[in-house]
């Protein structure tokens, strides 16, 4: 995506151990390491550490493909720097992909200690959360929608991963949410901008190379290997975007059966 | 007691922030703790919760609140300053006590460093360490997805120089006293180490260290290096190191088993060799014979041989005691009908390696997710049927995630499973203390072991727990404190793998 950012100064918004992110114009733009998903908004240089070296509020000098912080230069492999195209494919569902959103659901169960399917029932603010976001997965709509966006734990909070994930289910199968529009737009100033972020590249149909590698494992290749991978995105979001991603493609469930049995 | 504070455009990754609260919600009198971003929900949340308060109004999305409620008083002054330093602690750690430099060459300009510990990504990983290779630094590797054609040219490189190249994928070493990466706090002295195995050279310094010993220098090579394409280039050159070292009296190697062409290799080596030297080669059977080496076939008779070298009287610790005998006796008879296996949960895959070569020898069968015969290959890791051995550090089950030696809670479930079990009768586990290791392994272990305990016993079973530290006294994480706490709980404890593992195939033994 560096082909699109002008020459000019901005400022750190965030720093992590392995991702660092600022506001560019109007978006954040996240920058990361060797192995991080290429994507519109996202810089993948030769830092492995972030928060070793730079600090919130520091100042990034961008000119072309040089990129300076403080003294120090980061490099953009070249292979990185390129047109973004916007992801158009779609899917078709069949009994394999709906089998095993079934097993994505299981391998949640198993994995995540925190999940829709396994929370402390005696913990408050764990009811609170999953009950909400267990009313939005029973039944999504933009008023359950808007229940849970900025709703629960983790930096990027576990309702807007679900509703993230759901929406990008629901767009690879073709199925347009009607009221994804106002929920993106109802989140703005509801969460803060990194979780925005990734709501509103799914809106944009702007997938990271990361979730374009779980539409063709998932739908082309029937396997779990990569999507299972989403399970160690931070602490619950991973879980948690699987868990909205399978809801989205078990509502074709339904309908799938409907149709194989006329 | 209700408490809050509100910080103003404040972030911590979602894994700093979410076990930061499971620990503190184990460690102190929380009732309710929350540490959540300031969101128009959230604050709806902490309202529904009781923890609101007016110094709220008006957060945004990327403000990060604190709210907690606690019946401890003592936490009132504190309890802020106990979450930052801990949210805290790795930045502090990372930016006071280290300097940065932006390359190799520039660090190497202002500090003079003879050694080069690299852990970046796979890709960048062998550049860098051909850098420090040509700024005349030895290079431990930590890094694993490098090549195997980048390793023979950086190893080749290294020999060249008279230096070097631990790893690739090397995350142990004790050089000149100081252990790099995950290493145990041992004694120095006079035995030298070299080792394609990482938890294989803890055990071994670690039982040098239990039994009155100490390290020279205990060198880590990766664990490729004993493969055929590498050729076991740099055990061979590290053991010529060790064999000028003048610290060094007695020498130590480590593996798993090599390539057939490399083990050649190195018995053609042992055929002159100027000081006495021990070779444990797991899992694998030697009819080699030459003066002054010696073979043991576990880790733990690796390092009482090279202690008796040295001169150190040391017992023969394979014998079992009248106490263990006894605790093996009760244990059986204890057992339901259908209790007659056997599950090993692993942190440290040579350690499992060990475990499979002594207890295959006294059950019918047994399944390993690292075993190498093809009929003890565990079909799915996951799933456990009959006696089986999880190396739960393998690819697999990290695949992303902290290893086990860090983060010993990705273990917890499992062993929930396997005591929901009817026919698991024995868990047995290892624990890794040390450097770079999980600052209570035992610790943050000890509440699921009781409750696997409970579920046998409401399903009228008994279920035996033996186990096994990997630490010295030194070791920060107090080795005679986690002990006592798996005793306290009914755990057997051993002093060596070896012997967890011989215990644990006697319970089952008569049984299979």
């Amino acid at each position: 995506m560096l082909e699109q950012l002008k020459k000019g100064t901005f400022s750190i918004h965030s720093v992590f151990e392995h991702t660092m992110n600022a506001i560019y114009e109007d978006r954040l733009i996240t920058f990361g390491g060797a192995d991080f998903p290429e994507g519109i908004n996202n810089i993948v240089t030769n830092i492995s550490t972030f928060s070793t070296l730079f600090e919130q509020g520091n100042i990034i000098a961008i000119d072309r493909y040089i990129i300076t912080v403080n003294d120090t230069l980061i490099m953009v492999p070249s292979t990185s720097i390129k047109e973004y195209n916007v992801y158009t494919d779609t899917y078709d569902i069949n009994n394999t992909h709906i089998e095993n959103a079934h097993k994505l659901i299981e391998f949640i169960e198993h994995e995540e200690v925190l999940s829709v399917f396994r929370y402390d029932k005696t913990n408050t603010s764990q009811r609170y959360q999953f009950y909400k976001i267990a009313t939005f997965l029973n039944t999504p709509n933009l008023e359950t929608a808007k229940q849970i966006v900025g709703l629960g734990m983790g930096l990027t909070p576990i309702g807007d991963d679900v509703l993230t994930g759901y929406l990008f289910a629901r767009q690879a199968l073709g199925n347009s949410v009607s009221w994804m529009d106002d929920i993106v737009e109802y989140a703005q100033n509801r969460t803060n901008n990194i979780s925005l972020k990734s709501l509103i590249e799914v809106k944009n149909y702007q997938y990271t190379s990361f979730l374009i590698n779980v539409l063709e494992s998932f739908f082309e290749q029937n396997s779990l290997e990569i999507t299972k991978k989403w399970i160690n995105f931070g602490a619950t979001s991973g879980a948690a975007l699987l868990t909205g991603f399978t809801q989205g493609i078990l509502e074709e469930e339904q309908s799938y059966e409907t149709t194989q049995s006329i | 007691m209700k408490l809050h504070k509100v910080f103003k455009n404040t972030y911590y990754d979602s894994v700093s922030l979410m076990s930061l609260t499971a620990k503190l919600n184990r460690e102190y009198e929380f009732i309710e703790l929350v540490i959540l971003m300031g969101s128009e929900m959230n604050l709806e949340m902490i309202q529904a919760v009781g923890l609101f308060h007016d110094d709220m109004k008006g957060l945004t999305p990327n403000d990060l609140i604190l709210a907690a409620e606690t019946s401890n008083s003592d936490l009132k002054e504190k309890w802020v300053e106990i979450i930052f330093k801990h949210l805290n602690e790795k930045k502090v750690k990372s930016s006071q006590s280290q300097r940065v430099y932006r390359s190799i060459t520039a660090a190497k300009k202002d500090v003079d460093a003879n050694i080069a510990v690299i852990s970046v990504p796979g890709r960048y990983a062998a550049n860098e360490a051909r850098v420090a290779l040509e700024n005349n630094m030895h290079v431990m590797l930590f890094s694993d997805n490098v090549t195997i054609e980048d390793e023979i040219v950086l190893k080749d490189l290294a020999i060249e120089k008279d230096l070097l190249l631990m790893g690739p994928d090397c995350g142990t070493a004790i050089i000149n006293g100081k252990g790099l990466c995950f290493a145990n706090n041992v004694s120095k002295g006079n035995i030298g180490l070299v080792a394609a195995s990482g938890t294989g050279l803890q055990e071994v310094t670690v039982i040098i260290d239990r039994f009155g010993g100490g390290i020279s220098q205990a060198i880590g090579v990766g664990g490729r290096d004993l493969s055929e394409l590498v050729g076991g280039k740099m055990l061979l050159k590290a053991y010529d190191d060790l064999e000028k070292d003048e610290e060094t009296e007695v020498i130590v190697l480590v593996s798993k088993p090599p390539h057939k062409s490399v083990a050649e290799k190195i018995y053609a080596r042992l055929k002159s060799i100027v000081k006495p030297t021990v070779v444990c080669f797991l899992d694998s059977h030697s009819d080699y014979d030459a003066k002054d080496v010696y073979f043991a076939s576990s880790l733990a008779g690796a390092a009482l041989k090279a202690l008796e070298l040295t001169g150190t009287e040391v017992e023969d610790n394979s014998i079992l005691s009248s106490t263990e005998k006894q605790m093996i006796k009760e244990a059986k008879l204890l057992l339901h009908d259908d209790q007659t296996k056997l599950k090993g949960l692993f942190c440290g895959g040579t350690l499992t390696t060990e475990a499979l070569s002594i207890i295959r020898e006294h059950v019918v069968s047994i399944t390993s997710n690292i075993a190498k015969k093809k009929h003890e290959k565990m079909m799915n890791p996951f799933s456990s049927d009959g006696h089986v051995l999880v190396d739960m550090g393998d690819d697999v089950f990290t695949n992303g995630k902290p290893h086990p030696m860090i983060e010993p809670m990705i273990r917890l479930k499992r062993i929930i499973e396997e005591s929901k079990n009817p026919e698991t009768a024995v868990i047995l586990l290892d624990f890794e203390l040390g450097y770079g290791s999980h600052e209570d392994p035992v610790g943050v272990t000890i509440d699921t072991i009781k409750k696997a305990q409970i579920i046998a016993e409401k399903a009228n079973r008994h279920l035996t727990f033996v186990a096994y530290v990997c630490g010295t006294s030194k070791d920060k994480q107090d080795l005679e404190k986690s002990e006592k706490m798996l005793r306290e709980n009914g755990v057997i404890v051993t002093s060596t793998n070896a012997k967890a593992s011989f215990i644990a195939a006697q319970i089952v033994k008569e049984v299979a």
